[in-house]
């Protein structure tokens, strides 16, 4: 009675449990500081992502990426959860964050406890995250999120996304948030750029990225080295940040997207769910008496 | 259809499945059939009189997401021949074009799938069969706007 496929999604489950088990990525020293490859920019299940937090785990170690800040709408729950699988599978760092969401402004609190509320001023929203112990990073100031940016706000700012998926759509873009992080780093030089990707679950998670200039790959140690501005924001491979700390960086190389043995094991997996929802088991071919 | 919604989310996220990704993500999405079987089970009892929904039925509602199928399985097959493909298809504009223009291919096709449900398997006049797939949308997407305005996510964009 099996159905046809079930032994092709099997075979495809199985594969693709071996390909999952791949190690952590290498620690990157340098200068004294353990390179940290992050995206605090991402959404997951029960907020507007399609992945689930183990999948996002998964994904993340795929991609290369050491830590990941889990940022859904005015919401905390999700990433508590996710950093809590995180710890039990050992890794990627998992930051508890929130994409606190205004109708004027999107901000990224990474570091957090609780979830802190949208319905406030920009300015004590940065004020509820820095008492939190997080640090707070301007999401996506493109001309539409940034109406609400004042001298304060740009002063208490830990980091601004200066590098966003957006980019990929417009060069105009890239401009509008270069200017927005001089404007922030002309009242707060330490300010941090920023790499996000604002992943929901489309295929970018990590892209672009932060490289953080941390002590080790703790939370604790990640937020302190954002406070202090010791990031490169890494687009395409394309770093912008601190020229003394872009020298630092290692030849920048993105995990290979495709192999043979990928793609193998997803056709495998891709014939077998095609199997069970298209074919039919034999007693269904057989007219019945 | 929460296999069909999994495998399409594993696969346009790291181009392969496995347990710890497929499993995981069938549960997360098996809010999908169940909210529909819920509007189904509704929209029969309203429309068709049908205090209960029987398991053919159920099949048959099933088999009838196959344009859903169909296109998930295209988009899983392009996103692991060609992972570059992933991004690309769900970025903004001008090339969300492609995928909006796909998506209406997609839902003009379960319409009528819909359509031909209600007319042959409840049985419903076809001025009924447009309200059950009316309604059924209203219930579905009703029920997801809900639990965005409820967990804080819709408001501040609505504003």
């Amino acid at each position: 009675m099996t159905r046809p496929g079930a032994w092709l999604l099997a075979l495809g489950m199985a594969g693709g449990a071996v390909l999952d088990l791949a190690p952590a990525p290498p620690a990157w020293p340098a200068g004294g500081w353990r390179i940290v490859q992050a995206d605090f920019h991402v959404h997951s299940f029960f907020g507007d992502g399609t992945l689930s937090p183990i999948h996002l785990l998964l994904e993340a170690r795929r991609r290369g990426l050491d830590a990941i800040a889990v940022t859904n709408h005015n919401q905390t729950l999700v990433a508590r959860v996710t950093r809590a699988l995180s710890r039990a599978i050992g890794g990627p760092t998992v930051l508890v964050g929130e994409e606190i969401t205004a109708p004027r402004w999107h901000l990224i609190g990474v570091g957090l406890r609780d979830t802190v509320s949208w319905r406030q001023p920009l300015e004590t929203a940065i004020d509820a995250v820095h008492a939190q112990g997080g640090v707070a990073i301007l999401a996506h100031p493109v001309h539409l999120y940034r109406s609400a940016l004042t001298d304060a706000a740009r002063a208490s700012l830990d980091g601004t996304e200066v590098r966003h998926a957006l980019i990929d759509l417009s060069p105009r873009r890239r401009q509008e948030l270069e200017e927005v992080f001089a404007q922030v780093r002309a009242r707060h030089p330490g300010a941090a750029p920023i790499g996000s990707s604002d992943d929901h679950g489309g295929g970018g998670l990590g892209q672009p990225r932060t490289y953080v200039f941390a002590r080790d790959a703790s939370a604790e140690a990640i937020v302190e080295a954002v406070r202090a501005g010791r990031t490169v924001a890494v687009w395409h491979g394309e770093p912008y940040g601190d020229p003394a700390l872009v020298s630092m960086l290692p030849a920048l190389t993105t995990p290979p997207a495709r192999s043979a043995t990928r793609t193998a094991v997803g056709f495998l997996g891709w014939a077998g769910v095609a199997g069970l929802l298209f074919g039919r088991t034999r007693a269904e071919r057989t007219p019945a008496d | 259809m929460s296999l069909a919604i999994g495998a399409g989310v594993c696969f346009l996220n790291g181009g392969h499945l496995g347990p710890a990704r497929l499993v995981p993500a069938m549960a997360c999405w098996s809010f999908v059939p169940l909210l529909r079987l819920a509007a189904l089970g509704l929209v029969a009892a309203v429309l068709a009189g049908r205090g209960r929904v029987t398991a053919r039925v159920i099949d048959l509602y099933g088999v009838g997401q196959g344009p859903w199928y169909v296109c998930l399985l295209g988009l899983s097959l392009a996103a692991i021949i060609d992972p570059s493909l992933r991004p690309w298809l769900f970025s903004p504009r001008p090339r969300d074009v492609v995928f909006t223009l796909l998506l209406a291919v997609v839902v003009a096709w379960s319409i009528v799938v819909r359509l031909a449900f209600f007319r042959l398997v409840l049985g419903l006049s076809p001025a009924r069969a447009r309200l059950a797939v009316v309604l059924m949308g209203a219930l579905f997407w009703g029920a997801i706007a809900a639990y965005w305005l409820l967990s804080g996510q819709l408001l501040p964009r609505l504003l």
